[in-house]
């Protein structure tokens, strides 16, 4: 997977994306499984997951597993 | 299922939030109550509490007390059949009749439930419910599928208000889609969120102090308070760290808690799992796999191979006692404790441990789960866990083993999203997989993906080497259901031969007692042999296709069966013959205490017709007025469509020409959305002819003639009816007599080659007509003699008064009792006919006479036991008898046995 760092090509649904999203509180390595293989990295209090989600569906599934730890949301972005 | 509709028991332990009961009860008045926050915050808690609590000091005490019913959904109830039992299953705990007609609509039908319908019977009962009461819907952000939340939106819209209505309380991690701030507005919505859940400073002290009896100093309290921000499971976590350490550590573990930065149940699920000793560690772990925790169950996953030993010394019911006593997060789902859940919080944490320690042991531990489900025959269930081992043979072999029980109960979305989630190599060996898969496609009108599915199965079957008896006797099965769903196919596209040959091959085929699928084929082939216009044996397949959806307990399709049968009936001029069988159809579709199911509106509307011929239209009007309601409500569009004729039809003979050429405008719109029956295009043609004749149109008749695409020397078409029928009838009207000749005596030799004597009438009526017309008297009476010699055992009256004054004319010279009783008819409506019983009453009144119970002649005529007594009423009130020992006395005095 090419990692773009700008000039995105428009996203479709269906396309896979690298991801980084950050959320408050610092999260242990073993973490990594649980969220489909992104990678877990703690900075100061927070966290950030990066890695590709295969589609608009993975990355909405993952946003709900944060949900459903009761992680707050700091911020989504694609790479 | 009983354990998803379980109010948790408030714990002993539990800090009572008497502010937010208060504002719960206040909710009562509003229709919906949604609870949005996220996982932790102790939503099931406060309902739990609110469920002892309720409109406790709000009732008026004459008033019983309103109740509080629960559902806990699960990912599984995203299937809407499934959804709505448990719906409705739930509301029973208010009242046990609560619903049943929707639950009776729901079980039986075959197709895909029709919702609005089923809403429709269930906000009536729920609106007869006295009293206010509440059902909450406990995790509903798992129900993501969008018919679930528009049914439920729709459910909310038409709930009678409150207070005396139903509350719905919507219990979720996020804010359910619905329309919440249309009802914010209008005040129909109380909601409770994050920020009103969080434990307030107060709460905290008093839950860590008193509830959980530690002995925090304050200033610890306050360093607990600012870390969890008043998270009650972090809190809840902390003090379960907290107590089962020496006092002397406590001080050094708050600050090292409260200065941490980790995910706060990251950090105490360790603290509080390296506490525990190393089985009960094991057993949380690999029990956090379940959604629900069993004894036995628990005991299967922790058995190790080769020996029990572990099991003697910590049997799983000990384990969960303790744990349940220690306050682990553990939930009991019913009062017996045979069930039980964890916290769906900690169960995550636990299963991230389990990954990130064993993940080897995880497809194991689902294996073991799934065949546990297995043996318990928790079909769902065991599925899922299956799905999770990546063992797609055994996933495999398990839906095949289940397809037949969910397609019996209408969960056909469950079933096909598992076939669609298993890899197509897989199915591919699998021939039953292959046929499920083909009638998906069939339903959504993709024949040649459902063709490559069934082709696939054959060639299974024809590779397939020598067998034992079993498996020649699956073979045999499994040719039958292709065959039978290629019929289907072929009876859409209007493939008449092919229906036969594939029908036919499916019932040699097909075992004796499989009812559903015999009954599945049945249906097509009765509709092929109307195609080829023999309506002895349509009839005769219909009724058997009747008699195997009931044997197999499909009341909806044996209505339906029935309706078709009473058309073959109709065709041969056995009118009562025919009332009686539309009778048993609408008894069929009518709940216990009388009311209608939606399906009631097909054999309502075919009674309207039969009222109508035999011109008793008040009688008639009522019933296809009640017709068209119900199957508008079912939303299938040929019984629309075909009700709308029938309405047509008596809206013509009440001389409402207006209204009649509404009718027909609405029916052809819905004609020409979706393909609907053939024979429809046919009736409305000559509702349409009829009407122009009626009014004067003769413009409209020639400018139909032209345009029609009918034409003299066409091949007639049995499948549409003989619609030629309706060209004769123009030809006539527009004095094209010679052609309109040659076309009816080609058209009648056609009916009774078919033994369409309905049609038979009609024609040689029109012959009657048209020889009228030439001034050929003699040729007119023998036409009429032929049509009536026909027409009278079934008492047809309005097909001849329709005809008006040159039918009245021809009557007129014909001498007969059937002529005056039909020119008696033109000016009084209602024919008053002392009648004979019935061949089935007959029947009925042989076994009263046998000594048999109404519940055995039932049987033993395989009808509704309703029907049975709407006979033995026709039966008491013909021979005027108020007893079985009359009717008995009196059928043997009259000599009718």
């Amino acid at each position: 997977m090419l990692i773009e760092t700008g000039g995105h090509h428009d996203l479709t649904l269906t396309d896979p994306a690298y991801y980084q999203i950050r959320v408050q509180g610092k999260l242990a390595p073993r973490w990594m499984a649980w969220f489909e293989g992104l990678t877990v990295t703690a900075v100061a209090d927070e966290t950030i997951l990066s890695g590709t989600v295969a589609d608009q569906s993975a990355l909405h599934s993952l946003l709900a597993k944060i949900r459903d730890l009761g992680l707050p949301l700091i911020s989504v972005n694609r790479i | 299922m009983q354990t998803k509709l379980y109010i948790p028991l408030p714990k002993p332990t539990l800090t009572p939030r008497p502010h937010l009961v208060k504002q719960l009860n206040a909710g009562l008045s509003r229709r919906v109550i949604v609870i949005s926050a996220p996982a932790g915050f102790g939503k099931t808690t406060l309902l739990a509490e609110f469920g002892t609590h309720i409109m406790a000091d709000a009732v008026p005490a004459a008033r019983r007390s309103p109740q509080l019913c629960w559902l806990s959904l699960d990912e599984f109830d995203n299937d809407p059949v499934r959804f709505w039992i448990h719906f409705i299953a739930a509301l029973q705990k208010k009242g046990p009749e609560l619903g049943s007609d929707a639950l009776a609509m729901l079980q039986a039908s075959p197709q895909v439930p029709p919702t609005e319908a089923m809403l429709t019977s269930l906000i009536n009962d729920i609106a007869g419910e006295p009293d206010a009461f509440a059902l909450v819907l406990d995790d509903y952000h798992l129900i993501t599928a969008q018919t679930i939340h528009d049914a439920l939106e729709f459910l909310i819209l038409h709930l009678p208000p409150p207070p005396t209505g139903l509350t719905l309380i919507v219990a979720s991690r996020t804010d359910p889609p619905l329309p919440l701030s249309r009802w914010r507005v209008q005040e129909e919505l109380l909601e409770l969120r994050a920020v009103d859940l969080a434990f307030s400073a107060a709460e905290t002290a008093v839950y860590l102090n008193s509830t959980t009896g530690l002995t925090l100093s304050n200033p610890e309290v306050a360093a607990l308070t600012a870390r969890t921000e008043g998270w009650i499971a972090g809190l809840q976590m902390a003090a379960l760290s907290i107590q089962k350490r020496s006092p002397e550590t406590v001080p050094d573990f708050i600050r090292s808690f409260t200065g941490s930065h980790y995910y706060i149940l990251d950090y105490l699920t360790e603290e509080v799992l390296q506490r525990q000793p190393p089985h009960i560690q094991t057993f949380l772990l690999y029990t956090s796999i379940l959604k629900r925790l069993s004894a036995p169950l628990c005991d299967a996953l922790l058995k190790d191979e080769g020996g029990g030993m572990k099991d003697e010394i910590h049997p799983s019911s000990l384990i969960l006692h303790n744990l349940e006593q220690a306050n682990l997060f553990i939930v009991p789902l019913d009062d017996e404790r045979c069930w039980y859940r964890y916290h769906h919080l900690f169960a995550d944490l636990l299963r991230t441990r389990l990954t990130a320690t064993w993940p080897e042991r995880v497809p194991i531990l689902h294996q073991r789960a799934s065949a546990w489900y297995e043996t318990a025959d928790s079909t769902e269930e065991a599925i899922a866990h299956a799905f999770k081992t990546e063992d797609y043979e055994r996933i495999a072999r398990l839906v095949e083993k289940y397809a037949w029980n969910m397609l019996h109960q209408s969960k056909y979305n469950t079933l096909f999203a598992w076939i669609e989630a298993l890899p197509t190599a897989v199915v591919q060996t699998r021939p039953w997989l292959c046929v499920y898969q083909s009638w998906t496609h069939h339903w959504a009108g993709l024949r040649e993906e459902g063709e490559a599915c069934l082709r696939t199965a054959e060639e299974w079957l024809a590779r397939a080497s020598s067998a034992n008896a079993e498996e020649m006797a699956d073979r045999q099965l499994i040719a039958g259901y292709i065959a039978t769903v290629r019929a289907h196919y072929a009876l859409t596209h209007e493939e008449i031969p092919r229906v036969l040959e594939q029908a036919q091959k499916a019932l040699r085929l097909l075992p004796p007692d499989d009812y559903f699928t015999r009954s599945t084929a049945g249906v097509a082939l009765g509709g092929a042999y109307w195609g080829v216009g023999d309506s002895v044996q349509a009839e005769q397949t219909y009724a058997e296709c009747a008699s195997n959806a009931l044997l197999g307990g499909y009341p909806y399709r044996a209505s339906s069966a029935l309706c078709y049968q009473g058309m073959q009936q109709v065709k041969q001029a056995r009118l009562r013959q025919a009332q009686e069988t539309f009778e048993e159809a609408l008894a069929l579709a009518t709940g216990l205490e009388g009311s209608y199911f939606p399906n009631a509106g097909y054999p309502l509307a075919k009674l309207g017709e039969l009222a109508c011929e035999w011109d008793d239209l008040a009688m008639a009007r009522q019933y296809v007025d009640q017709g068209v309601a119900l199957c508008t409500q079912l939303g299938h569009v040929d019984l629309m469509a075909e009700a709308l004729v029938a309405l047509a039809r008596v809206q013509l003979a009440q001389q409402e020409f207006g209204g009649a050429a509404d009718t027909i405008q609405q029916a052809d719109r819905l004609a020409q959305s979706s393909k609907v029956d053939p024979w429809i295009y046919c009736w409305m043609d000559d509702c349409r002819l009829r009407l122009w004749l009626a009014t004067g149109r003769r413009d409209e008749v020639v400018y139909w003639i032209e345009t029609c695409g009918l034409s003299l020397d066409d091949p007639f078409s049995y499948h549409y009816d003989l619609h030629h029928i309706n060209l004769a009838r123009a030809l006539v009207a527009v004095g094209r007599l010679d052609e309109a000749l040659g076309l009816l005596g080609r058209l009648l030799v056609a009916a009774e080659t078919a033994v369409w004597h309905h049609e038979a009438i009609k024609i040689l009526k029109l012959q009657a007509l048209t020889y009228q017309a030439k001034g050929d008297d003699g040729e007119a009476l023998a036409a009429l003699g032929r049509a009536l010699a026909l027409a009278e055992p079934g008492g047809y009256v309005r097909s001849f008064v329709d005809e008006r004054e040159p039918m009245a004319e021809l009557l007129r010279e014909h001498p007969s009792s059937y002529a005056s009783k039909l020119l008696a008819a033109w000016g009084v409506n209602n024919a008053a006919l002392i009648e004979p019983l019935s061949q089935r009453e007959l029947e009925v009144l042989q076994l009263l006479a046998d000594g048999l119970s109404n519940k055995a002649i039932a049987q033993t005529l395989i009808i509704a036991a309703s029907t049975v007594k709407k006979h033995l009423k026709n039966i008491y009130q013909k021979l005027n008898v108020h007893s079985r020992t009359e009717a008995i006395a009196r059928a043997r005095e009259l000599g009718l046995f």
